[in-house]
């Protein structure tokens, strides 16, 4: 009967111990926005610290899309420029197809590559830094703040310094990028740079089945000017202090606002997709 | 460590040397040879570039007395496709200690656990899977008198040839009632009840949310019999574990599993029960797939052995489902005139899984990270069907050379859960996106007894379904020519597939050959992608071509 009591105390002890009820999940008593990583000179940009990408798949038919559009929302003012976020109008043609309702054609080639290759299989589905590819790199977009949160906390890798003109007149703009390791690689590295365009007004579905004639869509995937998946950089592996230049020009579409396009650059791993930094830039300074 | 693991080896063999204790060997290796094959694999995604995979493992035990002791060692050279891939290179990944004083057990290094049904706590292997989630660290198992037992366990879990980050602590009661009560035993009842508590300890690190360091479940279980009926059921609440599984909500997981059932001679009868809510529990919280499960979800629905019905396989859906099962079996007489000479066998089953309630937050959100997820009823029912399987098998044998055995399915699959691995919050939103495939299929078995002990064993199965692998058919012949030898060729045709190009055949032949204790199966042919499931939890399994050899031994 002794050893019993002397059990139970043991459980007790435990019991009372092992377990931490959170009553208020977030730090602070809510979100809060960290240190930007990112230091924005005129027409350059010097990066001192980690950037996520976050990619967002929609469509303007696809009515809990806005839910998704309005996470990198979200996510935008808790981390500021430490996020790079990006909406590929891609994936099921149903929710991204022209309609007289819905007449504005979003989707690029490019685009769709993406979302064949990345088995985008339904919307609204994300990619945080394209981590887990290749099985399990859909996110909702309920799990972006915790994958952000987790990748930043992630040691610097490379860091990007871009440089941006434009000219008004032939709408020709230019990407001087450097991007220098932070830390060595045994895998091959590649540069992948896109054209995002905010600002445009065009009807979208909502999530009560209503169209929204004058919503804003942000942050509008365009163009790919290294092609889909960019440039391989390094074949192998690389080292700490390695440093890739590369000069990018693009001629925009005139029926763009250059004062709306960002670049975005992405320096990712070539074995598993996973990105290892994001930049972006106004193609306008 | 590795003069550990020498000196633990030559502790192993010096006692056998001198004639002392007993040495048993357990060993497998599996390899595959991969062929390209570019009508089922056209990209080449699938062909590894090693070409010819191999793994293995052997499990020595030593035994004196009182005295276990043992280790496994496996190699992965590399990992055969379609299994984790972190399993890499070569090495003793268990090795362990156990000994017994009096009324105590106790074990040290690796060893493998379960308190109750697992609902909180199975530590366990399972090689088809790839899943190992051994404790490395101390066990105590110990006899308190009057039919109770008790069990502590202290360590981390393995992940691959590592531990896991997570620390669990965990303490077992179970009492067996009839030892105190005997007067239950005069009246035919036998009943037990037990309770268990496990804490895992991981540091939470995140900028934004408040992680819990220390996270506890607990569970009550009782079983009660009587005569031919047996009544089992176990309940279980774990507390805020936000994690990749839930994404990261605080709301605390529950389970209750309750099985009755009953049997006599020529019938049984099996009702189950279940309802899992946010039951995910790893000693890691941001683990995947199969790493560092520290608990175990039952299905409720019955696993099926058939090829074409197993490939449309249930997993248990961690985050949460509700379901049941039940299963009736009767046997017409031996001598009757349905029964025939040998009796009739006749096996109904039906088994279904679903969402449960899911309702949002008062705020209006549902899922999101940091909330408590959702609001849920447990007498409301959930809006998204995962499975449901209806079979029907009749089985006779009319001779003492053939017998045969028919069946019947009609199974409901949700395709974009199962497969796809679309969580309910994206359901919810868009109701009508989840693609739920119909399938109906029959298989039917015969089985002759030929001269001079050989048998001759036959398959012809069809599966019918309106949508994803499309219409298949299947014909297995077995010959088993002698208790050495057996031969076996199979085709799985996938006539229907909705895409004209992969209307494939999958044919499959394979020489099994036994030799005392050692079995040596060679197999050629094509591997269609597929999941493949043991007790709820599932792998994907890659398309391949080639020829497979598996041996396994024992000494």
């Amino acid at each position: 009967m002794t050893r019993l009591a002397c059990f139970l105390l043991i459980i007790a002890g435990l019991l009372s111990t092992s377990c931490d009820v959170i009553d208020e999940p977030f730090k602070g008593g809510g979100p809060n926005p960290i240190d930007t990583n990112s230091i924005i000179q005129g027409d350059s940009l010097i990066q001192t610290g980690r950037v996520v990408l976050v990619e967002d798949f929609t469509g303007h038919r696809c009515k809990n899309c806005p839910k998704a559009g309005k996470a990198i929302k979200a996510l935008d003012s808790l981390y500021g420029s430490s996020v790079v976020g990006l909406a590929i109008h891609a994936g099921p043609s149903n929710f991204t197809g022209v309609t007289t309702d819905y007449p504005t054609d979003f989707t690029t080639t490019t685009g769709e590559e993406l979302a064949t290759f990345f088995n985008i299989f339904a919307l609204p589905l994300g990619m945080v830094q394209r981590m887990d590819y290749p099985n399990s790199q859909q996110k909702s977009y309920t799990a972006w703040t915790s994958l952000t949160a987790g990748e930043l906390a992630l040691g610097t890798e490379a860091l990007f310094q871009l440089k941006a003109s434009f000219d008004s007149l032939s709408d020709v703009a230019v990407l001087d990028v450097n991007v220098s390791m932070s830390q060595a690689s045994s895998h091959g590295i590649a540069l992948a740079i896109y054209l995002k365009e905010s600002g445009i007004i065009s009807p979208q579905l909502m999530p009560n089945n209503t169209r929204n004639l004058t919503y804003r869509h942000n942050n509008v995937y365009r163009a790919a000017p290294l092609g889909t998946f960019g440039k391989s950089l390094s074949a192998t592996s690389v080292a700490s202090g390695d440093v890739f230049t590369e000069k990018v020009t693009f001629t925009l579409d005139p029926q763009w606002d250059a004062s709306q396009c960002h670049w975005v650059a992405i320096l990712y791993d070539k074995d598993n997709y996973k990105v290892i930094q994001a930049a972006e830039l106004a193609i306008r300074p | 460590m590795k003069a550990f693991r020498l000196a633990l080896i030559a502790y192993l063999l010096m006692p056998t040397l001198h004639g002392q204790g007993k040495v048993s060997v357990l060993f497998q290796s599996d390899a595959q040879w991969y062929l390209e094959d570019k009508v089922l694999d056209p990209t080449g995604e699938f062909y590894p570039d090693e070409e010819f995979l191999g793994q293995g493992h052997a499990l020595i035990t030593y035994q004196s007395g009182n005295f276990t002791a043992g280790l496994r060692y496996e190699n992965y050279q590399n990992v055969i496709l379609g299994f984790p891939t972190g399993y890499r290179g070569e090495g003793i990944a268990y090795r362990y200690a156990q000994w017994q004083q009096g009324d105590w057990n106790f074990t040290v290094g690796n060893y493998y656990e379960q308190f109750g049904s697992g609902l909180i706590f199975r530590s366990y292997e399972e090689r088809g899977l790839g899943l190992d989630n051994a404790m490395d660290g101390v066990r105590l198992i110990g006899d308190l008198g009057n039919g109770l037992q008790i069990k502590a366990v202290m360590g981390r879990q393995r992940l691959y040839f590592a531990t896991g980050e997570g620390v669990l602590r965990g303490v077992d009661l179970g009492w067996d009632l009839t030892q105190p009560f005997p007067k239950l035993l005069d009246k035919g009842v036998f009943a037990s009840i037990g309770a268990s508590f496990v804490s895992k300890f991981q540091r939470g690190y995140d900028p934004i949310l408040n992680l819990p360091n220390n996270v506890g479940a607990w569970a009550i279980r009782g079983d009660v019999s009587k005569g031919l009926w047996d009544w089992s059921s176990e309940y279980a609440y774990k507390i805020n574990d936000p994690s990749y599984d839930n994404g990261y909500i605080y709301r605390p997981g529950q389970a209750l599993v309750s099985t009755l059932t009953f049997a006599k001679k020529g019938f049984g009868l099996l009702l189950s029960g279940k309802r899992i809510d946010n039951m995910s529990f790893r000693s890691d919280r941001n683990a995947q797939q199969f790493d560092l499960f520290v608990n175990f979800l039952p299905s409720s629905t019955t696993p099926h052995l058939y090829a074409l019905p197993s490939l449309y396989p249930y997993a248990t859906q961690i985050n949460g489902e509700q379901g049941g099962q039940v299963e009736v079996s009767y046997q017409l007489p031996r001598g009757s005139k349905l029964g025939g000479k040998y009796g009739t066998l006749f096996v109904f089953n039906a088994s279904i899984a679903q969402s449960i309630d899911k309702q949002v937050l008062d705020d209006g959100s549902m899922a999101q990270a940091g909330s408590m997820g959702y609001q849920s009823d447990w007498l409301k029912a959930g809006e998204i069907p995962y499975f449901q399987d209806i079979n029907a098998s009749w089985s006779k044998k009319y001779s003492r050379s053939y017998k045969t055995m028919l069946t019947f399915y009609d199974l409901r699959y949700n395709k974009t859960v199962l497969i796809d691995g679309v969580g309910d919050a994206v359901i919810l939103d868009s109701p009508n996106m989840d693609s739920v495939i119909h399938v109906q299929a029959v298989v039917w078995e015969n089985q002759f007894r030929l001269a001079n002990k050989q048998t001759l064993r036959s398959e012809i199965q069809l599966a019918l379904a309106d949508g994803y692998r499309g219409d298949m058919a299947m014909g297995l012949l077995e010959w088993t020519i002698s208790s050495n030898w057996t031969l076996a060729a199979q085709d799985i045709y996938n006539y229907g597939h909705p895409t004209p190009s992969r209307r494939l055949h999958y044919p499959i032949v394979s020489v099994i050959h036994f030799n005392g204790p050692t079995r040596f199966q060679i197999g050629y042919g094509r591997q269609q992608q597929g999941v493949f499931c043991v007790g709820g939890v599932c792998r994907v399994v890659p398309p391949s071509n080639g020829l497979s050899i598996s041996i396994t031994s024992s000494l």
